[in-house]
């Protein structure tokens, strides 16, 4: 953790607007307020929502296995699991990752997490019912638990990330992907792929798939600084795919503005992990690049200017490198 | 894009009325209605005596009140003379009497309210009245005994002057076991040792009596009357304060009650007291008042302004005058410096908790409050309990930690640690809660950092809202309050970088 001087160097607003640099009040007054409608909101915070609608719209996800919303149900969460050798848990309300528990295997009667340590019935009862009580869900309202398999995360970033499992963060506005960032755990992030934990951010370009920059802490770095690997040397497997599924979240959804989590099955390919409709600045930071530059553009076009999500997949390939 | 013109045109409309209609009341009120924007000079103290009883069933009840005798440096005003009380006798006797009719109910406590206005004026110099001839006193032999006994011990070699002698007496007296006090008079406390001083003075030479009155401030809603010693020697009358000595009267102190005879007596009920709260009404409200109730009649309609309120309601609303202005800081410690604090109003809260018992105390109690509440909740964690039952659980232990603090305080004799029940016990409940997780998901550099920047804004709302000149403007120019209105709803629509973003995203201004 670096402690700030005490008076650290600011730079002027003029500049940062001039690098098309997106702030937090222009994010929510002039984005997320203005395209993203209250009413959708559910689409992308109800986890069993947002994975009904993709399997209307044909976007791939992990395999649904089903859900507990009462207290009286958690007993027989097993029997809901049958012959699944692995699965996972998560608040359908969550955020953040929070309340999510993995099993990777199951052994007499124990459930063994990916790390190898593992744990009995009593602890993922006592799990689904913090989850149940709200103990995850945002404002802690009451909440249920939401069952699906494992995904088999292919090994592709392994050498850039200590231990997590890295995702594709894609910008999804008005059905363009307008930017995209791979978040890779640290281990001063502790395993875990938040920047602000010291997780590394590496930009990805709208084009080619391939990193263009990519940033620890507000900082260029080139290496990870655990494992070594260069960045240069990292490739999104299945590009277009990834492009593909994020513009078809934004049909599936009436939210102008929001973040596509895609992670990469070793068989299936992308899938989504989870749509944010209030997705983090940080994003320029690991591309090195504002954000606003690329909103105006689309802000800019006709309405029905591409009316097909091959043809904004297009622009956003042509122009947002 | 043009509904979001047209609703940013309409927020403009809006705030520009809301600027020029408090500017024009402004205006109005300190052209023509004199309120004045200097806080000391312009106001008047509104005192009212709440006298409370419990009448026997079938007797009359006759209420009588010792009125302010002129204390330097005061003027006073009467009551508002709602025709209920009669004002009898002068100066220093003056008083305002009352008779109820018998009621046959039973045992219902009743409050008797009396109202009056105290104005400060410049200080003259009066004349000492010299006192009257004390008539002997008949006293028993047992409290003559003891009273010569605590005289001699005050000054052994009888060699002190009286400034000095009755100093030591008054400090003997406070230092006194109650049945020791007993012995010289009925009466307990304070109250006992000015009636011991005053008869032992009396009977040595030196003419001495009580002196009843209240503190001119607003500090407490409910004020008991305190008491003094006064006493005439070279040719002149001189206040001591009981248990300390300590010569002459505070700033801020009104005299209602000299002599004998007690401040206020009530016959025909049972268990009487007297309490009384003090506010300072600024003159051009109080002026306002007369030209509205000229206008409309002071019986036809109640008093509309705020300076009307009972005096306890009124201190309340000068509390409350000061929020919006410390709103006003968290927007800006939010969306302009950008600085996450945990829960949005929780500085505000907590700053009026401050307020009650000083800001290093406030402090002090919050950080160990916090700190033992985040150890009981860390350990609550491996009971694995649900949510609700968790947070109810610190809840519960918060109360606790308060009643522990308050007892201690009161054994330490650290009076403003006392206060800290006034800490919002539900608003800590949760602030612990939210730190826990926070303090699990982001480690505890981040916790300790939004704590931090909490307590810091907390601190910076304390000033605001314990600046008395501020709260006087705020107050008394409510208006000023669609300003501050005005401005949070223009930075409702904001859209330039946070102060903080400047230094997160610098990389990418140097780069292109």
């Amino acid at each position: 953790m670096k402690i700030p001087l005490p008076f650290p160097r600011l730079v002027s607003p003029r500049r940062l607007h001039e690098a098309g640099v997106l702030g937090m009040n222009r994010r929510n007054h002039a984005y997320i307020m203005r395209y993203n409608r209250r009413a959708d909101y559910p689409d992308v915070d109800d986890k069993l929502r947002t994975k009904e609608l993709a399997i209307r719209f044909g976007v791939a996800t992990a395999e649904l296995i089903g859900s507990i919303r009462f207290q009286y149900e958690v007993r027989d969460f097993e029997r809901l699991v049958g012959d699944a050798p692995d699965f996972v848990i998560k608040p359908g309300h969550g955020s953040g990752g929070r309340g999510i528990l993995v099993v990777k295997h199951r052994e007499d009667g124990r459930f063994f997490k990916p790390d190898g340590s593992s744990c009995d019935y009593d602890f993922v009862y006592e799990h689904i019912s913090n989850i149940l009580s709200g103990l995850y869900s945002l404002g802690g309202q009451v909440d249920y638990a939401l069952f699906e398999r494992c995904i088999d995360f292919s090994d592709v970033y392994s050498r850039f990330s200590f231990q997590g499992v890295p995702d594709v963060r894609l910008i999804v506005f008005r059905g363009y992907p307008v930017m995209a960032m791979i978040r890779l755990a640290t281990k001063e992030s502790d395993g875990r792929a938040n920047l602000h934990q010291g997780a590394v951010g590496v930009g990805i370009g709208i084009r080619d798939g391939r990193p263009r920059f990519a940033a620890q802490h507000n900082r260029e770095i080139s290496r990870h600084p655990d494992t070594g690997a260069l960045f240069s040397e990292l490739v999104v497997p299945e590009w277009e795919a990834h492009l593909e599924l994020a513009a078809r979240c934004a049909e599936m959804t009436s939210l102008g503005y929001f973040g596509a989590d895609i992670a990469t099955d070793r068989r299936r390919g992308p899938l989504l992990l989870e749509l944010n409709a209030r997705p983090g600045l940080a994003i320029q930071i690991a591309n090195g690049q504002g954000l606003l530059t690329r909103l105006r553009l689309i802000e800019s076009l006709p309405v029905g200017a591409h009316p097909t999500r091959a043809e904004k997949i297009a622009f956003a390939r042509e122009h947002f490198n | 894009m043009s509904e979001h013109h047209h609703s940013r045109r309409l927020l403009y409309i809006v705030v520009g009325i809301l600027f020029l209609l408090s500017a024009v009341v402004f205006y109005v009120k300190l052209r023509y209605l004199n309120f004045s924007l200097d806080d000391r000079n312009s106001s008047f103290y509104q005192v009212d005596a709440d006298l409370s009883f419990t009448p026997e069933p079938g007797k009359t009840v006759r209420i009588v009140l010792a009125l302010p005798d002129v204390t330097p440096g005061f003027c006073y005003g009467l009551g508002p003379a709602d025709g209920k009380f009669r004002i009898l006798g002068q100066g220093i006797d003056r008083r305002a009497e009352l008779e109820l009719p018998p009621s046959q109910e039973e045992g219902r406590r009743r409050v008797i309210q009396y109202r009056f206005r105290i104005v400060r004026c410049e200080p003259e110099s009066q004349p000492a009245v010299p006192p009257r001839v004390m008539p002997e006193t008949m006293v028993a032999d047992s409290v003559r005994i003891a009273g010569d006994a605590l005289w001699k011990q005050a000054d052994p070699e009888l060699r002190l002057s009286p400034p000095a002698r009755i100093p030591a007496l008054l400090r003997l007296l406070g230092a006194a076991t109650p049945p020791e006090r007993q012995k010289l008079s009925i009466r307990g406390g304070v109250e006992g040792s000015v009636a011991g001083a005053v008869e032992i003075l009396n009977r040595h030479g030196i003419p001495a009596r009580p002196l009843a009155g209240i503190y001119l401030d607003e500090k407490h809603s409910q004020q008991p009357p305190s008491l003094f010693l006064e006493a005439y020697y070279g040719g002149a009358w001189h206040v001591f304060r009981p248990n300390t000595g300590e010569e002459g009267l505070p700033p801020d102190f009104l005299i209602l009650q000299k002599g004998e005879r007690a401040l206020f007596e009530v016959s025909g009920a049972t268990g009487s007291s007297v309490r009384f709260a003090v506010t300072r009404v600024p003159v051009g409200a109080e002026r306002l008042n007369r030209i509205r109730a000229s206008i409309l009649g002071e019986r036809l309609l109640p008093d509309l302004t705020l300076f009307s309120l009972p005096a306890a309601e009124q201190n309340m609303f000068k509390h409350l005058a000061l929020l919006p202005l410390a709103i006003l800081l968290i927007v800006l410690t939010r969306n302009i410096i950008g600085i996450q604090t945990m829960g949005t109003f929780m500085p505000v809260l907590i700053a009026m908790a401050f307020l009650e018992m000083k800001l290093l105390p406030g402090l002090i109690n919050f950080t160990l409050i916090l700190t033992v509440g985040l150890a009981i909740r860390f350990w609550l964690s491996r009971l694995n309990l649900l949510m609700v039952p968790r947070i109810s659980a610190v809840v519960v232990v918060v109360i606790l930690l308060m009643q522990l603090i308050s007892v201690a305080a009161n054994v330490l004799r650290l009076p403003d640690f006392m206060a800290v029940t006034f800490f919002p016990l539900i608003i800590i409940a949760w602030t612990i809660e939210r730190a826990s997780t926070i303090w699990e998901e982001d480690g505890p550099v981040n916790t300790l950092k939004q704590l931090g920047a909490s307590l810091v804004a907390g601190a910076l709302c304390y000033l605001v809202l314990s600046n008395s000149y501020l709260q006087y403007l705020l107050y008394t120019f409510a208006e000023l309050n669609l300003v501050l209105l005005g401005i949070i709803l223009l930075l409702g629509t904001y859209t330039g970088y946070r102060l903080t973003e400047l230094v997160r995203f610098q990389a990418l201004a140097v780069k292109r």
